[in-house]
C-alpha cells in the first residue's frame, strides 16, 4: 500500500505536465476573413470560451503590398448577439513584434451564450470591420430549488438568532436591578 | 482607595483602555459597511447604465473592500477581547463578552457582523456564477443577492448590537467620558442610531423589484402587492428599536432622517460617477442619453421619515397612558398607515416611470407588468397594517434588547 504513493504522485505530475503543454500548443480554431484590402487569420486558443477566464487569440494581417501593412492599427470587442445577456466586451489587443501585422489578443466573457467577436481594422489601405462568431460556455448550471436552499440558508441563522434573542430578553430583565417600583410607568424597564 | 466618580468620565478607569478600543473598533465596522453601502448604490447605477462587463468593477472593488475590512476587523476584535478574557483583563468577563465554542470570548456585535460579512464573502463567488448563467440583468431577487443581502442585514444587526451594549456600559458606569463627544453618550448614541440606518437602508434597496419589477406576489388564488408589507417592516421595525433604545423623543425620526440623507446623497452622486468612468473609459451606455440625476429618486427617501414620525409621537403618546406591549402595537399601526400608502403609490408610479421590468423580464421584453388590482392592493394594505402592529412589538422586543444588553 505505501508504495503505490510515488505512482500517484508520478500520475499527477503527469497530468499537470500533459496540462501545462496543452496550453503551449497551438491555436484550436482558425479562421480567415476579408476587410477589404487586408485578409486576417484570426486563431483561438479555445473553443467554447469559458466565462470568467481569457479567451487568447491572434490575429495575422496580410495584405498585397507591405506599404499597407504599415502603421495598421486593430481594436476589437466581443458582442453579445441577441439572448445573450451580457455587455459588450472591449478586446486587448498589442502589436506580436512578429511577423509584421501580428497581434494578440484577448477577451474575459462573463456570460455564457453566443457573442461575435468584432475587429475593426485600419491602414493605408483603409478601414474595415470583420465579425467571428465565438461561443461562450459556463459552469454546468446546479437546480433553482438548490440555490434558493443556499441562498436562503443564513435566513435560518437569522431566524434562529432573532428567537433565541427573545429568551436573551427575558434573561436580561431577570438579570436587571430591581430598582424602585414604577407602578405610574408600566412600561419602565 | 480614592477613586474619580465614574460619571465624570473619568479616563484613568481601569476599564477606559477596553472601551476605547471597542468603540474604536465598532465606529471602524460601521466606516467600512458604509464604505460598502456606497459601493452598492454605485453598483446599481452602474448595472442599470453599464452592464457588468468583469467581476471586479469598480464599484464591486469599494463593495468588496468594504465587507472584507469588515469582517477582518470582527477577527481581529474577536482574537484581541479572547486574549484578553483568559488574560482577566479588567472589564472583559461574562458581563461584557459572550461565548463562541467554549474558547472564543467577544462581545456579541462583532460575533454577529463576523458572521455577516462571512456570508456576504461566501455569496460574492456564487453570485458571479449566477451571472455567468444567466446573464447581467439578472433581478435583485435572485438567490444568491439574497444570500448578499441577508448576510449585509446580518453583519448591521452586529453593528448595531456592538454600539448599543457600548452605550448601556456609557450610560450605567459613564467611563466612555463626557469630555470627548465622540466617545461620549451623545457621540455613541448618535453612532449606534446610524448603525441602525443600515438596516432600514439595505430592505428599502431589498424592496426595490416589489416597486419596479415584481409588484405582487401570487399566493395561490391570491395576489397581494409586496411592497407595502416589506417597507412597513423595516421602517417600523427600526424607527421603534430606536425610540425603545434611545427613549428619547424624536429618536426615530432622526434614525430615518440620517438614513434618507446617506441614501440621497449616495443616489446624487452615483450616476456622476457612473458618467465621470463611463467617459473616461469610453464605456457604450446601455440606456438613451447619460448617466443622469434623477431628482425624485434623490428626494424619495425622506418620504420614509413620515412612517417614523409617526410611530415616535404614537409610542411616546400612548406609553404614557398604556402598557408597553399596546403601546408598541399602537405605534405599529400608526407607523404602517403612512408607510402603505407611500409604498403604494410608489408601486403604481414606479411600474411605469423606472421601465425596469423591460431590462429585468426578457420573456415579456415589450410589456411593463400590469397594473395591481384593486385586491391586491387592499389585501398587501391589510397585510402591511398587520406586519406593522407586529414589526412594531418586535422592534420594541429589539429596542429593550439594545436597551439592557451590555455584552
Amino acid at each position: 500500500m505505501m508504495r503505490r504513493w510515488p505512482a500517484a504522485l508520478l500520475a499527477v505530475l503527469l497530468l499537470g505536465l500533459s496540462g501545462i503543454s496543452a496550453a503551449g500548443q497551438g491555436p484550436i480554431r482558425s479562421e480567415t476573413r476579408y476587410a477589404g484590402a487586408y485578409t486576417l487569420r484570426i486563431d483561438l486558443y479555445s473553443d467554447p470560451a469559458f466565462t470568467g477566464r481569457r479567451l487568447n487569440f491572434d490575429v495575422v494581417v496580410d495584405a498585397s503590398t507591405a506599404d499597407q501593412l504599415r502603421s495598421v492599427t486593430l481594436t476589437g470587442s466581443a458582442i453579445p448577439e441577441v439572448g445573450t445577456n451580457a455587455s459588450p466586451l472591449r478586446a486587448t489587443l498589442s502589436h506580436a513584434g512578429q511577423p509584421v501585422g501580428g497581434f494578440q489578443g484577448y477577451v474575459t466573457p462573463q456570460v455564457r451564450g453566443s457573442y461575435r467577436l468584432h475587429l475593426t481594422i485600419s491602414g493605408p489601405a483603409g478601414t474595415n470591420a470583420v465579425d467571428l462568431p465565438l461561443r461562450v460556455a459556463a459552469p454546468t448550471a446546479i437546480p433553482i430549488w438548490f440555490a434558493w436552499s443556499i441562498g436562503l440558508a443564513p435566513l435560518l441563522g437569522l431566524i434562529g438568532f432573532s428567537w433565541g434573542q427573545r429568551s436573551y430578553l427575558a434573561r436580561l430583565q431577570a438579570g436587571a436591578s430591581p430598582g424602585p417600583p414604577a407602578a405610574s410607568t408600566p412600561a419602565a424597564t | 482607595m480614592l477613586t474619580r466618580p465614574a460619571t465624570t468620565g473619568a479616563r484613568d478607569h481601569p476599564f477606559a483602555g477596553e472601551r476605547h478600543f471597542r468603540l474604536f473598533a465598532a465606529a471602524a465596522l460601521v466606516s467600512m459597511q458604509t464604505l460598502a453601502a456606497v459601493g452598492l448604490g454605485w453598483d446599481i447605477q452602474w448595472h442599470r447604465w453599464l452592464g457588468r462587463d468583469a467581476f471586479l468593477t469598480p464599484p464591486h472593488l469599494i463593495i468588496y473592500t468594504g465587507v472584507v475590512g469588515a469582517g477582518l476587523i470582527c477577527i481581529a476584535v474577536v482574537l484581541v477581547e479572547t486574549e484578553r478574557y483568559w488574560r482577566r483583563v479588567p472589564g472583559v468577563d461574562r458581563t461584557s463578552t459572550v461565548s463562541l465554542l467554549g474558547v472564543f470570548h467577544a462581545p456579541l456585535g462583532f460575533i454577529v457582523a463576523g458572521f455577516g460579512a462571512l456570508t456576504m464573502a461566501v455569496a460574492a463567488p456564487l453570485d458571479n456564477y449566477w451571472h455567468q448563467l444567466y446573464g447581467v440583468d439578472v433581478t435583485l431577487w435572485a438567490p444568491f443577492h439574497m444570500m448578499g443581502l441577508i448576510g449585509a442585514g446580518i453583519a448591521y444587526l452586529g453593528a448595531a448590537y456592538a454600539l448599543a451594549s457600548e452605550l448601556v456600559r456609557s450610560r450605567r458606569d459613564g467611563t466612555a467620558g463626557r469630555r470627548v463627544m465622540i466617545f461620549g453618550w451623545p457621540g455613541i448614541a448618535l453612532g449606534a442610531l446610524f448603525a441602525l440606518t443600515a438596516v432600514l437602508r439595505l430592505v428599502r434597496v431589498l424592496m426595490e423589484p416589489s416597486i419596479e419589477t415584481f409588484p405582487t406576489w401570487q399566493l395561490g388564488p391570491v395576489e397581494v402587492l409586496t411592497s407595502p408589507i416589506g417597507l412597513t417592516l423595516a421602517v417600523v421595525l427600526t424607527s421603534m428599536a430606536a425610540v425603545v433604545m434611545l427613549r428619547k423623543p424624536g429618536a426615530a425620526t432622526l434614525m430615518t432622517f440620517m438614513a434618507a440623507l446617506f441614501t440621497a446623497t449616495v443616489t446624487l452622486l452615483a450616476p456622476i460617477a457612473v458618467r465621470i468612468v463611463g467617459d473616461a473609459s469610453g464605456y457604450t451606455y446601455r440606456l438613451p442619453g447619460h448617466p443622469h440625476i434623477n431628482w425624485i429618486q434623490v428626494l424619495l427617501p425622506f418620504a420614509y421619515v413620515l412612517p417614523a414620525i409617526a410611530v415616535d409621537v404614537a409610542y411616546l403618546a400612548e406609553l404614557r397612558r398604556w402598557h408597553r406591549m399596546r403601546a408598541s402595537i399602537v405605534a405599529g399601526l400608526a407607523g404602517s398607515l403612512p408607510m402603505t400608502a407611500i409604498a403604494t403609490i410608489l408601486t403604481l408610479d414606479g411600474i411605469s416611470s423606472t421601465e425596469a421590468a423591460l431590462r429585468m423580464l426578457p420573456a415579456s421584453s415589450n410589456e411593463l407588468p400590469p397594473q395591481p388590482a384593486f385586491r391586491a392592493i387592499a389585501l398587501g394594505a391589510l397585510v402591511a397594517l398587520a406586519v406593522g402592529a407586529y414589526s412594531g412589538r418586535a422592534g420594541e422586543q429589539l429596542g429593550r434588547i439594545w436597551r439592557l444588553n451590555t455584552r
